[in-house]
C-alpha cells in the first residue's frame, strides 16, 4: 500500500471540496 | 432545514431519478465493459507485462466512464429550468452539488465494483485478495473525479459547445488523481503477488 498516493487523494479531495463549498454559489450563476 | 437534510433530500431525488430510467448506469457499464475487453485483446493476460498496465488502463476506463456519466449531471436541470427551482428551495447552494456529487461518486462506484470482477478475469490480476484496499482506492478516486468533474459540468452546462468543454477541462484536471490512483492500485497488486 502506497501511502504517499493515498495522502495525494486525500488532499485533492479536501482542496477541490473546499473550493466547491466556497465558490460553488458562484457556478450556479445564469 | 439544514444542510445535511437538504442533501439528503436532493440526493434522494438524484437516485430516484436515475433508478427509474437507469440510462445512466446501462450506457456506462455497457461502455466501460466493451472498452475493458478492447484493452483486454492488446495483452496477454498471463504475462507480467498485463498486471504492470491493467492499474492504468483500468483508471483510464474509470475516467471515460466518469467524462460520460457526468455530462448529463447538470443538463438535466437546464431542460425544464429546474435549476433555478432547485436554487430557491435551498438555503445553502452547496447542498446542490453535495447531492449531485455523493449521486455521482454512488453510481461511479457501483460501475467500478461492477467491473472489477471481470477486469479480474481478463487481465489476471488479484482483485478479491485486495478489495479492502482496493475499495478505499477507489472510493477517494471516484470522489476526486466526482467532485471535479461536479464542479466542471455546472460550468460547461452552460457554454454553447458543452459536450466537448467538459472532457477537455475535465482530463487535464484529474491528472494527479489519476497518478496517484494508478499507482496506488499498482502498489495493492504487486503487494499481493510479491
Amino acid at each position: 500500500m502506497k501511502w504517499k498516493g493515498i495522502g495525494y487523494l486525500v488532499i485533492f479531495d479536501v482542496v477541490f471540496l473546499t473550493a466547491l463549498w466556497l465558490f460553488g454559489e458562484y457556478l450556479l450563476e445564469e | 432545514m439544514s444542510l445535511f437534510s437538504n442533501t439528503a433530500v436532493l440526493l434522494g431525488k438524484e437516485l430516484r431519478t436515475e433508478f427509474r430510467s437507469r440510462e445512466l448506469l446501462t450506457t456506462t457499464v455497457v461502455f466501460i465493459l466493451v472498452v475493458v475487453v478492447l484493452f483486454s485483446f492488446t495483452f496477454d493476460a498471463s504475462s507480467a507485462e498485463s498486471q504492470r498496465f491493467a492499474a492504468s488502463l483500468l483508471w483510464l476506463a474509470f475516467l471515460f466512464a466518469a467524462s460520460l456519466m457526468l455530462q448529463p449531471c447538470f443538463l438535466r436541470e437546464q431542460s425544464n429550468d429546474t435549476l433555478s427551482a432547485l436554487r430557491l428551495s435551498v438555503k445553502d447552494p452547496f447542498a446542490i452539488f453535495a447531492a449531485k456529487l455523493s449521486a455521482n461518486t454512488l453510481f461511479l462506484l457501483l460501475t467500478e465494483l461492477l467491473m472489477l470482477p471481470v477486469f479480474s478475469v481478463l487481465f489476471n490480476v488479484p482483485v478479491f485478495p485486495v478489495i479492502g484496499r482496493l475499495v478505499l482506492v477507489l472510493f477517494l478516486g471516484s470522489l476526486g473525479v466526482s467532485i471535479a468533474g461536479t464542479a466542471l459540468s455546472a460550468i460547461s452546462a452552460q457554454a454553447r459547445m458543452r459536450e466537448l468543454l467538459l472532457p477537455l477541462l475535465l482530463f487535464p484536471l484529474l491528472a494527479p488523481v489519476l497518478a496517484a490512483s494508478t499507482q496506488v492500485t499498482v502498489g495493492c497488486w504487486t503487494l499481493r503477488l510479491s
